[in-house]
């Protein structure tokens, strides 16, 4: 007779210590820094042009996104018509995104045109031409996509939450609102490019299916002419309020409340790190998390709940999130603090503790399986400056951790003033 | 080329295998050949309510989730007009756990009132996060039930209202149970680090004892030829005016599938798309436009959709967008380069689409369901054969205003 009671026998050896399969790193011969990753089986190339913002330029906001934005639309020789169908003609797909300490243009190719995209890369960054007519076509659709964002209650929730936890003149912390991109010129763009986009491209990172002969080719194109040394944005931060503020955007179209909760916490290269990172996970990081428990599975509240630390160079922030009935917010945010409360005074029992663990090294697992994901951990580590150990100590830190670690974080690092933000 | 074999057990459940030996995981996904078609119209959104509760505890197992996750592994799962479908990975000396866990809720659920209650609510949630709570959230919930008047694709996946997700009764979740949740209206694929023969004994030990319920050949109301030209406007408190219209298309397994979703990608897909390049590059009526076909197995929609410039009001804007249609098609626009451009880009984003084991496996399945597992590696030939002629026939049958839908969204002042 088939026992369907008892769970089938698991076991979780990993070969320690971890070793992360690491990037080859050939330099130009203008010492420009590639980091090339052969892997995988499929004909697919993702390349990546990897740019560190100076914060300083922001004072104009959107500065940042609109410049580079505008690599997009006309350069030498190709309008922006022609640019996007060369782009196209190629079976390629080019996205630029700005993040706060660095902007990064990707490309996804296949082999065969690897090198003919990478050429029209480096036409983009350097010989880009910011004409106005296109230049205000791309604002007024970027006034109105941020319009929308700006109706969206996880929007403002999530950026109110920010301004409140770094101050509104932080980089993290700032609201951009229509008013602050109507008056951005195109001279100010041009500026721009010239100060900081061709001078600030630190390194290239070459992910997939490149055999070493395409390698090559690819890193004698010169993409930076005045490059001098890979840079690695540092945010500073003030210390934050370290009074709980609760603040409440009401808006009364709304049929449920955005919430976020939380604080700066420690960087992830501090020794606490990990052990908090698996104590996040018990409260707000999966779908069994005490959150997604007590709130979504009990009281049927919301559709989800989650807590993340969002990781910068030097800092890293705390945050649950999550849309829930109007008139159960404030029970949420109850709800939430009682379930820290007793993450922190009561122990874990040894099996949720199991569960959790093995989740975490399941998930790993599930997460180092295309050339892609590995190359987004090396470039983790890289920008973080996590050191080469990172992973390993994160995987030893799974297997030794005690339940005694998860009250004492919780206690350190999460039963501490939280600010919060409810929209709707 | 992505590899595998299959083999039937007693009960009629299909299983497929795809071994990758280049991964540590193994992935399991099953697909239950049940969606929003199959609802009857006064109990829509059930079949998605129901995925919520096939986590609320099986026969023999209380917690799936919780269980899932001490053996190392994670899932989801997604409910669309046609299909449910449950996903998983695991570490792949783990896969046993997962063979455990599907088949004790393929075998029968403890359908436990108060799961019934709690999910309910969730799924409440999510209607109101997902279609009320948005700018345009609510545009399928308008324009499906325009475009479709008597097959069930007239509501979307959430349900056609909350009233519906309030209603439903534990005597539908087991009817619904014991109806779709037979292994012979599913398939499994097993994919990863695993082994074919190693696969059909767990099969065998787990999935063969459940008996084989009746196959019920369900049935619903076919779409008649649509031959009206059909407007509806609405108006909300959004920034800008918006067009979402829509034309009659061909089913997912028609043999010109892809002549017509070449024809979507060339009109409306990225910013060298012909509608972009006329109607927001060049004649600055519209911010943005875009353009894809739905894909489903009964006849779908090409779906158009794009948001106007402030100083062209809808009725303006609508006209031009069909002017530009028309001649497209009349003026034969789309030339042999613009085809393959579209298909470059199709095939990239093809082999894309198959570096994740994960996808692979659900893109086997639902093969399977259409009726042909290896469809998965004839799909890419299948885009480079279609010619610049069948292009052309598919553009000419697809824009008729005859099979439109149109919603036309406008701002209101309120």
């Amino acid at each position: 007779m088939l026992d369907r009671i008892s769970a089938p026998q698991t076991n979780f050896d990993i070969k320690l210590p971890f070793q992360l399969p690491q990037a080859t790193k050939i330099l130009s011969t203008s010492n420009f820094p590639f980091y090339v990753l052969n892997m995988g089986s499929q004909d697919v190339i993702r390349i990546e042009w990897i740019f560190e913002n100076n914060p300083e330029f922001e004072k104009i906001k959107g500065i940042t996104f609109f410049s580079f934005k505008m690599l997009l639309e006309s350069i030498k020789n190709y309008t922006s018509f022609q640019l996007q169908e060369e782009i196209a003609s190629l079976g390629a797909f080019i996205d630029i995104a700005i993040f706060d300490e660095r902007t990064i243009i990707t490309a996804h190719c296949m082999p065969k045109c690897a090198l003919e995209i990478s050429l029209l890369v480096s036409k983009m960054i350097n010989e880009a031409m910011f004409l106005d007519s296109d230049f205000q076509l791309l604002k007024d659709r970027t006034i109105k996509n941020l319009e929308i964002s700006l109706q969206k209650n996880s929007y403002l929730a999530q950026q109110k939450f920010k301004s409140q936890v770094f101050g509104e003149n932080h980089p993290l912390g700032k609201n951009l609102i229509p008013a602050d991109l109507i008056n951005i010129t195109i001279e100010d763009l041009i500026y721009f490019y010239n100060e900081q986009i061709v001078k600030t491209l630190s390194h290239c990172i070459l992910s997939g299916k490149i055999e070493p002969s395409l390698a090559k080719e690819i890193t004698n194109i010169n993409f930076s002419s005045t490059f001098k040394d890979e840079k690695s944005t540092q945010l500073k931060i003030v210390a934050s309020n370290l009074k709980p503020i609760e603040t409440y955007f009401q808006k009364d179209s709304s049929v449920q409340t955005s919430i976020r909760l939380g604080c700066i916490t420690i960087p992830r290269t501090h020794p606490d790190f990990h052990k908090l990172n698996v104590t996040n996970t018990v409260l707000g990081g999966y779908f069994g998390s005490r959150l997604m428990q007590n709130i979504r599975e009990d009281k049927g509240y919301t559709y989800g709940i989650s807590s993340s630390i969002v990781s910068h160079n030097g800092f890293s922030y705390f945050v649950i999130g999550s849309d829930v009935v109007k008139e159960k917010a404030n029970d949420t945010i109850k709800e939430i603090n009682y379930e820290i409360k007793r993450l922190a005074e009561t122990s874990i029992d040894d099996e949720e503790l199991q569960s959790v663990k093995n989740y975490l090294i399941g998930h790993f697992l599930n997460n180092i399986n295309s050339p892609f994901s590995i190359s987004d951990k090396n470039k983790f580590i890289a920008h973080l400056h996590l050191g080469p150990d990172y992973y390993n100590n994160y995987l030893m830190t799974l297997i030794n951790i005690k339940k005694e670690d998860i009250s004492e974080m919780t206690k350190k690092y999460l039963q501490v003033p939280l600010i919060s933000v409810l929209v709707g | 080329m992505v590899a595998y074999e299959s083999f039937t057990l007693k009960n009629k459940l299909k299983v497929i295998v795809h071994e990758d030996p280049n991964t540590s995981i193994a992935v399991m996904n099953i697909l239950y050949d049940v969606g929003s078609r199959n609802e009857s119209p006064e109990k829509t959104g059930f079949a998605h309510l129901f995925e919520h509760l096939m986590f609320g505890g099986s026969k023999n197992v209380k917690h799936y989730d919780r269980e899932l996750q001490k053996a190392g592994g994670e899932n989801n799962a997604f409910t669309s007009q046609d299909l449910t479908n449950y996903y998983l990975t695991l570490p792949s000396q783990n896969l046993e756990t997962g063979f455990w866990l599907e088949s004790d809720r393929m075998l029968s659920l403890s359908f436990d009132p108060e799961v019934l209650e709690v999910q309910r609510k969730v799924v409440i949630e999510e209607f109101k996060q997902r279609y009320l709570n948005q700018p345009y959230g609510d545009v399928w919930l308008n324009l499906y039930p325009l475009a479709y008047q008597v097959h069930p694709y007239r509501w979307p996946t959430i349900g056609e209202k909350i009233a519906h997700i309030e209603e439903a009764t534990m005597d539908d979740v087991k009817d619904f149970f014991y109806t779709y949740y037979t292994p012979e209206n599913a398939i499994l694929v097993v994919a990863g680090n695993v082994k074919l023969e190693n696969v059909r004994k767990l099969a065998e030990k787990w999935f063969e004892p459940i008996p084989n319920g009746k196959k019920v050949k369900s049935t619903w109301l076919q779409e008649p030829t649509q031959e009206e030209v059909r407007i509806k406007t609405v108006s909300a408190k959004v920034p800008q005016k918006a067009i979402y219209t829509t034309y009659k298309t061909i089913a997912r397994n028609d043999a010109n599938f892809y002549a017509n979703d070449l024809v979507s990608d060339i009109l409306g897909k990225g910013e060298s798309s012909l509608l972009h390049h006329a109607l927001v590059k060049e004649k600055g009526v519209f911010s943005t436009i875009g353009a894809y076909i739905t894909g489903t197995l009964d006849p779908g929609l090409l779906s158009i959709s794009g948001r106007i410039n402030d100083k062209y009001s809808l009725d303006t804007a609508h006209k031009i967008l069909n002017d530009e249609l028309e001649s497209i098609v009349t003026k034969n626009k789309i030339t042999e380069k613009t085809l393959q451009k579209a298909k470059n880009q199709s095939q990239t984003q093809l082999a894309f689409s198959e570096v994740e084991v994960m996808n692979r496996a659900m893109n086997l399945a639902f093969y399977t369901l259409m009726g042909d597992t290896n469809y998965l590696n004839t799909e890419s030939k299948k885009i480079e054969s279609v010619t610049l002629e069948e292009v052309k026939t598919a553009i000419e049958q697809l824009i008729n205003q005859k099979r439109s839908s149109t919603l036309l969204y406008d701002i209101s002042s309120k």
